[in-house]
């Protein structure tokens, strides 16, 4: 019998988790551990920050799913790995510490056979000083922080009510913060609901972003065929922005936050500050700080994992210049690089390199967005790790039967700009492949005829309907496991 | 009402003016009312519904290697 533990219960771990133990059967193990005992359905956190939806709409229990499907679930987190055990354990293992219940605060060492760290971003809110729900701006990340960030827009709403001007910020809150996207629907979806209430002459709506041009979304843009012609995401995004009346500050490296101010650095090396009254600002990304011993119980985390935490993969990590990436850099299967029972799927493996191009400032700052994991990946490469760890427990074969690197397969994004079944709108926006493959597109770096960017409210209902449909398949309800990452 | 054109110049000159000229917000393509209209037709809006369900599958199957 194997044993196979999934760390983090994430889009990730959590479609990992459930194709693994649909392959394998009672016949293997599978482990979760996760110190969060919910399921989030992360998109939906924008609707819960302005309202729209209740946390329990957007998240659900594990345990019982996880005793349904015979997976055993530890609530803890990990804190380091062991991939050759130690003088005392000889199997690989994982130390893990409860985060609730009567054994919070243990520590236990948990062995294993095949190990998928799908433990995804920390919210690096330290990186930037005076960033986060703590301090002096809300975020949307997770459930809790968008319930705070609705409390706080309500607040605002309140103000202006009373016929006070506010100023809303809307934006990314680190010099190299990523996630542009679902800063971009929560400043849309702040704007339609102040928009609802009749409000928006005492709202001044600024989006603040480390793209180079607006529509850049860490993916270095795209373009798509509008109007009879192939144009920028900039200029559909620019678009967006104007209609709504929501100003914009780009290439800016925002680094300190003080109550109702921001500071930031321009690629033109100028430093500034803008004003706000409300904030949400998306914070710096890294991986969650695992540790790594050896038998002999030397420190090698740096063997495991990249300088930023996240989870060194067989990606080529070679330095080289913008001009020579290339599609073949990105992981196809998110082993290890140095060890081939692990593998790192979702947003916890380390990307070869950005994206976007890479700008500094004149006084030599990095502002440039790192590049995004998106749900669609997240869950497709969580899958492709279950298929391949199952087939090589049952065949024992050391081969992939299946891949998923970013260079080839496509995404699709939903942005909800408004939260109404007859008046709502989203903006469908699909890239094909993520990552541009100038060899195979020179023209466009994709495939034009598959990029989509409609803005409408056919988008708001496939985005509600994806809400529902992914919700079904965590909670396993019958054929989950037909329904697409 | 009828506005004649003297008391337009006058209510005119009081505002101020307010010059959209040579701001980022002013050069990006704006919606027109029919473009706004169709964004939100439920017959059409509908057909796009499938429409775009169809584009997105096919990502998403090229996706699932
Ligand atoms: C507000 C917002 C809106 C978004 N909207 C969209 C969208 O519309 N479309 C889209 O495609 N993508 C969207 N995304 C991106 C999408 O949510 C992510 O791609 C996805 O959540 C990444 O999945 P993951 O499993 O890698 O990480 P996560 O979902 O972050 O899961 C990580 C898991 O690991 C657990 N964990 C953390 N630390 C440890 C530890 N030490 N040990 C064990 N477990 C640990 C966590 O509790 C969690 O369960 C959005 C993201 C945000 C923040």
């Amino acid at each position: 019998m194997a044993r196979v533990i999934v760390l983090g219960a994430g889009i990730s771990g959590h479609t990992a988790a459930s194709f693994l133990k649909k392959i394998l059967g009672k016949k293997h193990e599978v482990i979760v551990i996760s110190p969060n005992s919910y399921y989030q359905w992360v998109p939906s956190n924008i609707w819960v920050g302005v309202g729209k939806m209740s946390i329990d709409q957007v998240r659900f229990k594990l345990d019982k799913i996880y005793k349904k499907w015979k997976i055993d679930y530890k609530q803890a987190k990990a804190i380091s790995i062991n991939p050759e055990g130690n003088q005392d354990i000889s199997k690989p293992f994982v130390s893990i510490q409860y985060v609730a219940g009567e054994k919070a605060g243990t520590l236990e060492n948990v062995e294993y056979d095949y190990l998928v760290n799908a433990t995804g971003p920390k919210l690096n809110f330290e990186a930037t000083e005076g960033l986060g729900p703590d301090k002096n701006t809300v975020s949307v990340c997770s459930y809790d922080h968008a319930s705070h960030a609705y409390t706080e827009f309500k607040k605002s709403v309140e103000l202006m009510k009373q016929g006070k001007k506010q100023k809303f910020l809307i934006g990314t809150g680190h010099a190299m913060a990523t996630c542009q996207g679902a800063a971009f629907e929560y400043a849309l979806n702040i704007a339609y609901e102040i928009k609802k209430l009749k409000l928006s002459h005492l709202a001044e709506i600024t989006w603040i972003s480390n793209e180079y041009e607006l529509g850049d979304f860490g993916m270095s843009g795209a373009f798509v065929k509008r109007g009879g012609y192939v144009m920028s995401t900039k200029i559909f995004t620019e678009s967006i922005f104007a209609e709504n009346n929501v100003n914009w500050i780009k290439r800016a490296g925002v680094y300190k936050v003080e109550p109702n101010k921001v500071y930031y650095e321009t690629l033109a090396g100028e430093y500034k500050t803008v004003d706000f009254d409300f904030a949400m600002l998306i914070p710096g990304f890294a991986g969650q700080g695992i540790k790594a011993y050896d038998k002999t119980n030397q420190d090698i985390t740096s063997k495991l994992f990249a300088a930023n935490g996240f989870m060194l993969v067989d990606a080529d990590y070679t330095p080289k210049d913008f001009e020579d990436w290339s599609i073949d850099d990105w992981p196809e299967n998110y082993q290890s690089s140095a060890y081939n029972n692990i593998f790192a799927p979702g947003i916890a493996f380390a990307p070869p390199h950005s994206i976007s191009k890479p700008t500094k400032s004149t006084n030599g700052t990095a502002i440039f967005p790192a590049p995004p994991r998106t749900g669609m990946p997240s869950g497709v490469t969580g899958k492709i790790v279950a298929q391949n760890i199952a087939h090589i427990i049952k065949s024992g074969k050391h081969e992939f039967k299946h891949t998923a690197s970013m260079g080839r397969m496509g995404a699709a994004c939903i942005i909800s700009a408004g939260y109404s079944m007859t008046r709502g709108l989203g903006a469908t926006m699909t890239v094909s492949p993520i990552v541009p493959d100038w060899e195979k597109y020179p023209q466009w770096g994709r495939d034009v005829n598959a990029t989509v960017g409609e803005i409408g409210l056919a988008g708001h209902w496939i985005k509600l309907f994806l809400h529902y449909m992914f919700i079904h398949k965590a909670k396993g309800y019958p054929f989950w496991w037909l329904l697409p990452e | 009402m009828r506005v004649s054109h003297l008391s337009f110049n006058i209510i005119y000159k009081q505002m101020k003016t307010v010059v959209r000229n040579y701001k980022d917000e002013y050069y990006p393509p704006i919606p027109t009312k029919s473009t706004k209209f169709w964004r939100v037709s439920f017959i059409y809006q509908f057909y796009k519904f499938l429409k775009l369900n169809f584009k997105i599958m096919r990502i998403v199957v090229k996706g699932h290697s």
